[in-house]
């Protein structure tokens, strides 16, 4: 196993290689260049030119890659060009923000999505499968940004119930130890701060959540329905078993397998959700960091985020097909 | 199938005791504390974050609302207005060769880090600006683009005559430098916060001598500052804390305005404005207009050439109409280059006619007896000027297809349009203006600057404009400047380089409690004068 990991791990890097070379390729394809934005509508002449050899975008494309390349390799992924702070110094600080929302959309996911897939196949064409599968459709057909507003709509505007953005209130003070403000106020115990924070993360978790919960919700549906035609279901229930019992001690543990693949592929899902989601929510993370850049054209913002979702990417596909083998004590890797 | 009620109850029952949990875990503190800050607290929701919070360096709108609250100019705009009034200056003159300001200043003022005000701080600042070699000088990306357009060419060096008297002398008459004063990009920093902090620095770690201190900011989040005690106009600001909170998205925005985690809203969408106006605890507040919007019709370009083209272009499209369907009745048609307001207008400019008929016969006369067809590029972003380019840029070319000119809509994203329209590319394109200062210069100066075959936006080509307005840049009197400026614009009038299209209001939302709010033409609101009831 140990030696499968170490292979996987150094597999990672033509691959993140290969992701580099390619962001940076369709990045500088794209029309508009950063030094345009940067200098704006009122620009004094000559001041665009100035600005593209500042920041070097007067050489060669393959120069600049190379540069890039050999930069990043010792762990400089260049300077923002709108901020004019090193990129990591902008990625480190927001990264937790994600993650805490990324941990709320899974938590949201799993918590609905299971359940309900559940429900259905134990009682398929009832009026649960059919709420069910409602559900779900609607979760994967309702556009993340509108289901944000509406969420904001009901719960901030009419029922006063939550919060319509940001991450904390900016009255409450909080000391940073992980910088996930729930976990932080947890372990500092600061009580007000962490109901506030949880509060926070509600709404945005439900809006990123929403199409990885239908998808896990149909994916769990379709794979109990098939664990639970199995012999060894009616062989349980002719020993006399009921209900829960048999469908989850028996059904589900069995089904489990192609929803935790299903978990892993979403977690493509969590990040570009995470994108929009944050923006909708001001949530200060690194998808709304990555939206600005974009509309910047802040070049080494853009590329060493790519590369960052890659990696996350790709490091949860391992986790997920590490995880297979606890799941299936058949599964080995050799 | 499956049968087994008492399981699948006690299932049911576990998952409503859960749900039941989580909602009052939601909605109990919810209901205890609400999120609206505390009256003392005034929370403004911006469109933008600050790239920097050093003026000089950064010519981000966005910086410089933040900053106008921390920092003071030697003269700035009046409330409401472009007109200016004593700031860290109390009094001015200039010599009859226009070549030495002479600026009393305001005494008794300190920097909020204790620093006093006095000449030889301003001149550590105007030496900062000026010297590249000055140690606080350079900042990585920071361009000092203000200074590059509207001082650099003339200044000569800044003097201390006594400890409140400072000299500014100039190489060659500058006559709008007082106006262009009253930009941000002018503020005083502490010298002691360069010694401390470095030219680098001072973007993280404002130090002026503002109404507000700066206490945090927490990026793409908020920025908060507290009141400083010692502000020179005694009794403000008004409220103790203010807290600028960044929330990218409009109709968010809004949302949070509604729910009363913010008091006040810049930039909200159309619709939401027509919504508030039946909310009560919501008002409307106007940035006055100072912008204008206008449709370049490329002189560069072969089929723009001919006077009576651009002529029959300006006839047959219905502004009127168009302004008061799309812009929520808060714009107006355009007579001319400059928003109602400024100095240098032309008094009595030609009105603004529809009349598809006489474009037709314009056409025909042109040589174009059948209309012609041309790429008509429309803005692709929402600007106060043109608060949707495609609805308005639809309209346009519908009114221009009457007349026989077929005008086919083209776009591209906002980085590429704004290159491309300080090339040729575009025959006629939409573009617009925010004013900088209350100066006509900012505006004519920058629009007819020149003749550059390479360039729409200079696509014309008329030097007697050129002189006049060269000639207002060195003149003293005002009156002289404006009669200048108002000549040079009715000259351009008649050859219609450009379809002068509005100006605009621009909305803000404010919660009903919130008193006092006067929206500043360049967005920079004086936030010492608001309360929260």
């Amino acid at each position: 196993m140990a030696g499968y990991i170490a292979r996987r791990i150094i597999a990672l890097l033509p691959i993140l290689l290969g992701v580099s070379a390619a962001a940076f390729l369709m990045i500088h394809l794209l029309p508009g260049d950063p030094a345009t934005v940067y200098v704006g509508e009122h620009a004094a002449p000559g001041s665009i030119e100035r600005v593209q050899h500042e920041f070097g975008l007067d050489k060669p494309l393959p120069v600049q890659y190379a540069i890039y390349l050999w930069n990043a390799v010792r762990g400089d992924f260049g300077e923002s060009l709108d901020s004019h702070r090193k990129v990591l110094t902008e990625f480190v600080p927001r990264l937790p923000a994600t993650v805490e929302l990324t941990l709320g959309a899974i938590t949201v996911a799993l918590c609905l999505g299971v359940p309900i897939g559940i429900m259905s196949a134990a009682k398929p064409n009832s009026i649960f499968d059919r709420i069910g599968m409602f559900v779900a459709l609607a979760g994967v057909s309702i556009p993340v940004f509108w289901l944000g507003l509406m969420l904001i709509y009901v719960f901030s505007v009419y029922v006063h119930v939550l919060p319509t953005s940001g991450q904390l209130d900016v009255s409450l003070s909080l000391t940073s130890l992980t910088r996930i403000d729930v976990l932080d106020a947890l372990l500092t115990a600061n009580w007000p701060a962490a109901g506030d924070a949880l509060r926070h993360l509600v709404l945005p978790s439900i809006t990123v959540g929403s199409i990885p919960t239908a998808i896990i919700a149909r994916m769990t549906r379709a794979s109990m329905l098939d664990a639970l035609h199995q012999d060894y279901i009616r062989t349980a229930r002719a020993k006399g078993l009921t209900g829960p019992a048999v469908v989850v001690g028996h059904g589900l543990r069995n089904a489990l397998l192609p929803v935790v693949t299903v978990v892993g592929l979403q977690f493509g899902s969590f990040l570009t959700g995470a994108i929009l989601t944050e923006t909708i929510f001001s949530w200060p993370g690194v998808g709304r960091f990555m939206y600005d850049s974009i509309l910047f054209r802040d070049y080494p913002v853009i590329l060493a985020g790519i590369l960052l979702f890659s990696l996350m990417f790709v490091l949860v596909n391992l986790v997920v097909d590490v995880l297979y083998a606890f799941l299936d004590p058949r599964i080995r890797y050799a | 199938m499956v049968k087994a009620p008492q399981g699948w109850r006690r299932v049911a029952t576990s998952l409503c005791l859960v749900a039941a949990l989580i909602a009052a875990v939601l909605v109990v503190p919810g209901s205890v504390r609400g999120w609206a800050a505390a009256p003392t607290t005034l929370v403004y929701g911006k469109s933008g974050d600050a790239d920097s919070l050093d003026s000089p360096v950064s010519s981000n709108g966005e910086a410089y609302q933040v900053t106008t609250q921390i920092f003071n100019l030697l003269v700035r705009a009046k409330p409401g207005v472009t007109d200016i009034e004593p700031d860290l200056a109390t009094s001015w003159s200039v010599s009859p060769d226009g070549l030495t300001w002479t600026f009393k200043l305001r005494q008794g003022v300190t920097f909020h880090d204790g620093t006093p005000w006095n000449a030889e701080a301003a001149k550590a600042n105007w030496d900062r600006w000026a010297d590249e070699k000055n140690p606080y000088h350079a900042v990585k990306g920071g361009d000092y683009e203000y200074w590059g357009d509207f001082m650099a060419p003339s200044f000569q060096e800044a003097k201390v005559v006594d400890p409140y008297t400072l000299q500014v002398v100039l190489k060659r008459p500058n006559s709008p430098m007082l106006q262009n004063l009253t930009i941000i990009a002018f503020q005083f920093n502490s010298p002691a916060s360069m010694k401390q902090y470095g030219g680098e620095g001072l973007g993280q770690h404002p130090v002026g001598t503002g109404p507000y201190k700066f206490v945090e900011w927490v990026r793409d989040d908020h920025v908060t500052l507290e009141a400083n005690p010692n502000f020179f106009r005694k009794g403000l600001p008004k409220t103790q804390r203010l807290i600028m909170r960044v929330i990218k998205d409009n109709a968010a925005r809004y949302l949070a305005l509604k729910s009363g985690e913010v008091q006040v809203i810049e930039l909200p969408n159309t619709d939401d404005v027509k919504a508030s106006q039946s909310d009560p605890n919501i008002k409307t507040v106007f940035r006055p207009a100072f912008n204008t919007s206008w449709i370049v019709m490329n002189m560069n370009d072969p089929s723009m050439k001919d006077v009576r083209v651009r002529q029959a272009i300006s006839f047959a499209i219905n502004r009127k109409a168009i302004v008061d369907a799309i812009y929520a009745g808060y714009g107006e048609v355009a007579t001319q280059a400059m928003p109602p307001g400024m100095w240098g207008r032309v008094a009595n400019p030609q009105p603004v006619t529809y009349d598809p008929a006489k474009a037709k016969q314009l056409l025909s006369e042109a040589g174009f007896p059948n209309g012609f067809s041309v790429d008509f590029w429309y803005i692709p972003v929402s600007r106060p000027y043109f608060p949707n380019g495609k609805e308005i840029g639809t309209a346009i070319a519908s009114d221009l297809a009457k007349v026989g000119i077929k005008a086919n809509l083209q776009t591209e994203d906002w980085a590429t349009y704004l290159k491309d329209q300080r090339g040729n590319k575009f025959p006629m394109y939409m573009g617009g203006w925010i004013g900088d200062n209350g100066d006509p210069d900012d505006w004519l100066g920058y629009f007819f600057p020149k003749y550059d075959a390479t360039r729409a936006g200079w696509s014309y080509n008329n030097p007697a404009v050129f002189d006049l307005i060269n000639k207002a840049k060195v003149e003293n009197a005002q009156a002289k400047r404006a009669e200048l400026y108002a000549q040079a614009m009715t000259l351009i009038l008649k050859d219609y380089p450009r379809v002068w299209f509005a100006h605009a209001k621009v909305p803000m939302l404010a919660r009903k409690n919130v008193d006092g709010l006067i929206g500043q033409p360049d967005s920079n609101e004086y936030w010492e004068l608001v309360s929260v009831k």
